[in-house]
Parts: C-alpha cells; structure tokens; sequence
C-alpha cells in the first residue's frame, strides 16, 4: 500500500507500478534544465507521469505550456508549433515508441507569469484552446483541506482535459497518490479495490459503467470523497452511488472552462438549492430566460483562437436550461439541443448536416434518446430518396467517414417526413 | 432453452456486434455484458435503445438500475 504521509509531491500508480514521491522528483531534475531554457512549450503525450512533470515545472518556472491530446496527429502538433512560435516541443508516445525534444530557436519570449493552454474536446483543428492561469488552474478551493490530505485519487479523465487537470492539481495540492486506470473497466475496479483508492471524480456516466462491471465478489473501497460532474446529474445516480459505495461524501460540481468551478453540492440531492442564487458567498450565478448564467472568476482567461462567449460585464451564459422547482433548481439540457453523450457534446446539425450530405438521403432529424448508461445517445429519423433502399449498417458505414464514434447515430430510422414544431423548427426531443 | 425476452436480448446484442464489426463471443444469460463482449458503453446503450423499440418498454424510465449480465437485462424486460 503507498505510504501516504503528507508531503508536497504526490505519488502515482500505473500499471501495478507505484512511482513514488522521490523518483517522480527525479524526472523533473532530468527535465528541469531543458525547460528553463525555453518560454513556449509544446508537449504531446499519451504518458499521464510525463505530463505531469511538465505541468509541475512550467508551473513552478513560470512557463507557457500548451498540453496536447493524445490522440492529435503528429502533423497538427507541428503545425502548432509554428502557428504559436513555441520553442520547445516534447513528443513521447508509448503507443508509437516516439520519443523526441525539439529545440527551435525563436526570438527570445519575455519572462512573464505563464500560462497554460487547455484544448477543448474534438479534433485539432476545430479545438478551442483555452488560457488557465497557473495559479486559477491550480486552485480548486473544494478540494483543500485535511480531510483530503494524503488520500489515494482515482484519475479517471483524460489527463490534459480540464476536469483531468483540476483532479490532479487537487491531488498534487493535497499530497495524494494518483491511480491512473489504463484497462477496461473491470480491471480498474479491481485496481481500486486492491489500492484502496479513497477519491472518485467522474461523470455520470462512467459512475453508472464503473457499478455495472463491478465483480459481484469483489470488495468495494471505503470512499472518502465521492464526486460527480460533466452531465446532468439525476437522482437515480445519486441514490445509486450512496447505495453501492457509501461514500463520506457526495458531492455534485458544476464547472466549465469559461467559467471555473461555480456550483458544488453535496447534500444527495439532485439540482441545487435555490438561495445559491442570493448567496453573496457564493459564484454569483442568475437565471435569464431560462438559462443559467455564471459570473466568471477562476475560469480560463480566453481562448487563444477565438472570441469567447463572456460578456464585456462578466457574466458567463452557460446554454444549459434550468428551472426551479419548489426550493430548488434543477438543469433540463441543453437550450441549443446539445446532446451530451457521456460528457462528449454532439450538436444535432453538425450530424443532420453529416446526414444530408449522402446523396440516398433528402432530409434528416437527429435528436438525443435518453439512455440509463451514457445519459443520451444519438438517434436519426430520415427521409431516403425513395429510388434507393434504405440499409442502416451502409448509413453508418459512411458516417464513420465523417464523424466520430460518439457522433454517429446509434439508430436510425427510415420516416417519410420529418416533424416540424410550431416554430417552424426541427423538434430536438 | 432460453425464454423470449432473454433470447430477444441476445438476438438484439448479437445484431449490434455484426454491425460494428466485432468479434462475436459465446452468448448466454450468465454472460457479463461490459467484461464478457466486445460491446463499449455506446454499443450498450444502443441496445438499451433497440430493446426499448422492440418492447415498447422502458424499464430505466425511473433512473438507472444496475445490471451486469444478459439475464440480468433480460429480467427488467420482463416486468
């Protein structure tokens, strides 16, 4: 079991090995000359332990760092490279065997305060990368305090997303081991049954995953900190947590990268209770037509590659739809019909448009279904063009093309017209 | 023999992994879902979705309920 007396550095454990405190401080010694003498760093990775170093010593060294997915190509890393001037890029995938440090000799970039660039989801090309202070980024207040010191994580995001981000920082900040799961979801419980991992941060989804492949034998650890986040979150799952893991504490957060951390719950019940929004010690938070708006304070400072959504005076609107029952608010979805699939968001036209680009296909309605595992999937009603026979497998064959897994409709319907509202809209429910 | 619902299940989980194009695994009610398939939590749901159409019913209309095996999903069809 690690040792998990309070120090400042935390301890990892990746593949049923346990890299401690001491060697992880030894590979920031390896890479600390590299990174001081560079302003603009670049590092693609799919090594969460190398990762992390970087995040530590561009943090401590005052550091721009620009944290790349996994899974960008090795063309489109480049291609940021130079877009951005970086002058350092760190490559070192363990899928490839690729390993490499890329010095480029750059006008010298003022000594500043750093920063760090957090990409959206989605492919390079369209991703919103996003500007975190090192000091917001760093600074999850609902995660401080003795009862977390010294606890062992469960780091289920990916680690360069910004919910990934925020759990490491925590654990880091509190002197915790981190898990890092690599296997199915069965081998990662039986991983967190065997390190007696103490914190969980989630989503709903993987929450509902976790429970369905857990082994009936199998001995359930004693939680400390149970966290949920990144979708709606129900009752239902609420109920189910408290039930399976009884966990000390449940805890809902609603959080975005425009706008930090904003609502944290933790009381077992789904929505959150009305008077946040008169709470003068709390996120300012307002509900306009519907929609919840955040006042912005430890989100991202902007994105690097487009204008942001926050008004001039602060205010964050957020595009999730609430309403308030009795003394509570509760969220519905999204106002724009995003469909939120497992914490991916899917926006129905980009996959009508998707659709309709097939030449067997005239008109098309995507919508979401709700589904008890991945809280909505895709569904599709089209309309064929009536010479050619409708075949589903050869739909989706060709959708695979265009779009990614989690974009693609899981079913689809052949209609002979496609309902419009009364608005003249598509309906998206 | 497997009773209807069961073998309807099966029928169903059997159909999404041809068209994926995944491998196709012994399938018997006592068969882990998530461990035991090819099947990610998409393709689970996707079942979840054909099944409801198939049926008519929605046994997840009140929140989630947890089930691992094929019987298991059979059963919360069968009420």
């Amino acid at each position: 079991m690690p040792n998990s007396t309070a120090n400042s550095v935390p301890s990892f454990i990746i593949n049923d090995r346990l890299i401690t405190r001491e060697k992880f401080a030894a590979f920031m010694e390896v890479y600390r000359p590299l990174v001081v003498e560079h302003s603009r760093i670049v590092v693609h990775t799919d090594d969460p332990i190398f990762l992390n170093v970087l995040l530590i010593l561009c943090r401590t060294l005052k550091k721009e760092l620009f944290a790349c997915h996994a899974y960008f190509k090795e063309d489109d890393v480049e291609s940021l490279v130079s877009k951005y001037s970086a002058d350092l890029l760190l490559t070192r995938l363990m899928s490839t065997g690729m390993e490499r440090a890329l010095k480029l000799k750059k006008e010298p970039i003022p000594d500043g305060e750093g920063c760090l660039y957090v990409f959206t989801s989605g492919t390079t090309g369209e991703a919103k990368i996003a500007r975190h202070c090192w000091h917001k980024i760093a600074l999850s207040a609902d995660f401080v305090g003795e009862r977390l010191k010294g606890k062992r994580w469960l780091l289920c995001y990916s680690p360069t997303s910004y919910a990934g981000l925020q759990v490491f920082f925590s654990a880091y900040q509190n002197a915790g081991t981190i898990y890092y799961p690599l296997g199915g979801y069965e081998q990662t419980a039986y991983d967190l049954s065997k390190y007696e991992i103490q914190i969980i941060s989630a989503t709903p989804t993987y929450w509902r995953l976790l429970m369905a492949s857990w082994p009936s034998d199998l001995p359930r650890p004693r939680l400390v900190q149970a966290t949920l986040g990144g979708e709606i979150v129900t009752q239902d799952i609420l109920d189910a947590i408290r039930g399976f893991f009884k966990p000390e504490k449940l805890t809902q957060i609603y959080a975005s990268t425009e706008a930090g951390t904003a609502i944290v719950v933790s009381d077992d019940r789904a929505g959150f209770p009305l008077d946040y929004l008169e709470d003068q010690s709390r996120v300012p938070l307002r509900i306009v037509d519907n929609v919840l708006e955040i006042k912005a304070h430890a989100g991202m400072e902007g994105y690097l590659n487009r204008e942001s959504s926050v008004t001039s005076d602060g205010w964050v609107r957020t595009g999730d739809a609430v309403e308030i029952r009795g003394d509570r608010v509760y969220f519905l979805g999204r106002q724009d019909g995003m469909i939120n699939v497992g914490g991916l968001k899917v926006l129905p036209e980009e996959v009508e448009a998707a659709l309709t680009a097939l030449e067997e296909i005239r008109d098309a309605r995507v919508f979401a279904k709700k589904s008890p595992l991945v809280g909505a999937v895709v569904v599709a009603e089209v309309v064929m063009d009536p010479q050619i026979p409708f075949d589903e497998p050869g739909l989706k064959a060709k959708l695979k093309k265009r779009l990614p897994e989690y974009k693609i409709p899981r079913m689809i319907m052949p209609v002979e017209k496609i309902e419009i509202s009364e608005h003249g809209k598509k309906r998206r429910f | 023999m497997n009773d209807p619902t069961t073998s309807l299940v099966i029928d169903i989980i059997r159909d999404v992994i041809k068209q994926n194009n995944l491998p196709e695994p012994e399938l018997k009610p006592e068969t882990v879902i998530l461990t035991e398939t090819p099947l990610d939590s998409l393709a689970l749901a996707e079942v979840v979705v054909r099944l409801e159409t198939k049926t008519g019913k929605d046994p997840f209309a009140q929140g989630f309920i947890n089930f691992r095996t094929i019987g298991e999903l059979a059963k919360l069809y069968c009420q």
